[in-house]
């Protein structure tokens, strides 16, 4: 059994991707093959673009079944149409239509039980891809105009080896279906955050979710030396593991912009990465 | 035999006109012929998914001609316009009555 | 009673609210106006290049109908250049894929399904209506 850690944030831009990169850098100097890198940022995934050399080794397409309702074996009887939690089937018999509305499908299989009438078969909808790299670096990529967003990270994980010591997850921004699905199968959640005050607002929201569902979790304050104190404040009342605190520095922003981040790191923030990662093994028993 | 919709916030003339379709609290159905008036309460107003979706096939139903609200989310307004429904959108704080007023003076 | 009008399916109104003669010596005040029909009809027969039978089936109406259009759209703009008249653009009979308006009245907006033949507002009964997004 491998073991999950998550790396999430609220608010997008603090650093998801400069940690989990950074992490999975210097964790893979003392695990070797051992731990993977998940870029569960489907919408927008980026991971990839730090490591130049990698070379992509396999992908995956993703595909979500769509039922098709066929009018000529229709009865309009609307079973289906209460048998859908979402609301996803339109069946108005005064003008004999019937449709499945595909962005509100959510692909579980129950109007084909509901049909006694064969009259709904399913297609295939791609959704997406998985990219599997050389590098350990595995990312899910969203479909231009699919909102099935939740359903890819679910697949996504699915295509982790399992024989894996240490898994990262490096979540989407925000607090929606998406990241609590990437965050679900954790065993760790590290939250990024910045010292400002849409930073502490947005991680709030995220530490209230993952004391819901019951997730242990510590905090790195990326672009410390900006904004304000009261981030170290709230970690402070609320007793909140302070993992790390990564001072903000224009070079190491202006690598990462050139998509170098993980060479000519500056020796301040190589020294806070590394405690870190220590840290965090520690916290493992690693 | 025009059969309108305004959406409404309450079950009455003096009610605010909703500015929201889906998940409008009432419908008030409008006979524009007769000027009768009748108030259907939305089922649909707390759906977790497709609430436009479920108001607009209602609609088709119901065999309404013309809805007037706020605003059409894209599913509803797709289902709409597929069968002919007409959409009117007010931006304005009306109650219901202000609007049947507006609409039978000729 | 006489027939109801068909719409007449316009893909794209006219860019241009009107077109205007200059260098005239006499003025005259009087505007041609040019229906959205009409500028659909001379657009798909002469910029086109679409021969009568496909430009009347593009527009959902009869060959002989589109003819008729077709005529009456030359016609006007063979008056506006002899004469020298403004052209003005006025929304006719069309239907539109994309057909939302807004009442210049109430500032309702609306749409015109194809069921609907009148082209006044669906709330206050204004023929004072333009089409949005153009």
């Amino acid at each position: 059994m491998s073991y999950n850690i998550a790396i999430a944030s609220g608010k997008g831009g603090t650093g998801k991707t400069t940690v989990s990169v950074s992490l999975f850098q210097t964790l893979r100097k003392e695990l070797g093959g051992d731990v993977v890198l998940v870029d569960c940022d489907v919408e927008e995934p980026n991971d990839a673009l730090f490591f130049a050399n990698a070379k992509l080794l396999h992908n995956n397409e993703i595909k979500q079944r769509i039922p098709i309702i066929h009018t000529d074996k229709c009865t309009f009887c609307r079973k289906c149409v209460e048998y859908c939690e979402f609301n996803a089937v339109v069946v108005m018999p005064s003008v004999e239509f019937a449709e499945v509305n595909a962005s509100l499908c959510h692909s579980c299989g129950a109007c084909l039980v509901a049909c006694q009438f064969d009259a709904i078969t399913e297609t295939e909808q791609l959704i997406g891809q998985v990219n599997h790299y050389d590098t350990g670096l595995i990312e899910g990529k969203l479909t231009v105009g699919s909102a099935m967003q939740t359903m890819l990270v679910k697949e996504l994980k699915k295509h982790i080896p399992a024989n894996k010591l240490l898994v990262l997850l490096d979540a989407p921004p925000g607090t929606s279906c998406q990241v609590v699905e990437t965050v679900s199968d954790a065993d760790y959640v590290i939250l990024v955050t910045e010292p400002t005050p849409f930073g502490l607002h947005d991680l709030k929201l995220m530490v209230q979710l993952l004391r819901e569902i019951g997730k242990p979790f510590g905090v790195v304050v990326n672009k410390s030396g900006l904004g304000n104190e009261e981030v170290y404040q709230f970690l402070d009342d609320d007793g909140i593991d302070l993992l790390g605190n990564i001072p903000i520095n224009k070079l190491f922003a202006s690598n990462y912009a050139k998509g170098d981040l993980l060479n000519n790191i500056p020796l301040e923030i190589a020294s806070v990465v590394n405690q870190f990662t220590h840290k965090i093994m520690l916290n493992l028993g690693l | 035999m025009s059969k309108t919709v305004i959406t409404s916030s309450g079950n009455t003339l003096t009610s605010k006109f909703d500015k929201r379709f889906g998940r409008a609290e009432f419908f008030c159905l409008l006979d524009e012929a007769t000027g009768q008036t009748s108030f259907i309460a939305n089922e649909f107003k707390d759906a977790n998914h497709g609430a436009g979706t479920k108001a607009a096939e209602f609609m088709v139903e119901q065999q309404v001609n013309k809805i007037i609200s706020g605003d059409f989310g894209p599913k509803a307004k797709e289902l709409l316009e597929k069968f002919d429904v007409q959409m009117v959108i007010l931006q304005e704080e009306l109650t219901i009555q202000a609007i049947v007023d507006r609409i039978s003076k000729k | 009673m006489a027939r109801r009008i068909s719409p007449r399916k316009v893909v794209a109104p006219p860019s241009f609210i009107g077109f205007k003669p200059y260098g005239v010596i006499t003025e005259n005040t009087d505007s041609v106006e040019l229906l959205y029909e009409e500028y659909e009809a001379l657009k798909l027969a002469d910029y086109d290049i679409m021969n009568h039978q496909e430009a009347s089936k593009l527009m959902g109406i009869s060959r002989p109908t589109f003819a008729r259009i077709y005529e009456s759209a030359r016609r006007k703009i063979a008056l506006a250049l002899v004469e020298a008249r403004e052209i003005k653009t006025s929304y006719g009979n069309a239907w539109m894929e994309k057909n939302w308006f807004v009442c210049n009245d109430c500032l309702a907006r609306f749409t015109i399904p194809k069921n609907i033949t009148a082209r006044t507002c669906p709330v206050c009964h204004s023929f004072n209506i333009a089409l949005l997004n153009v």
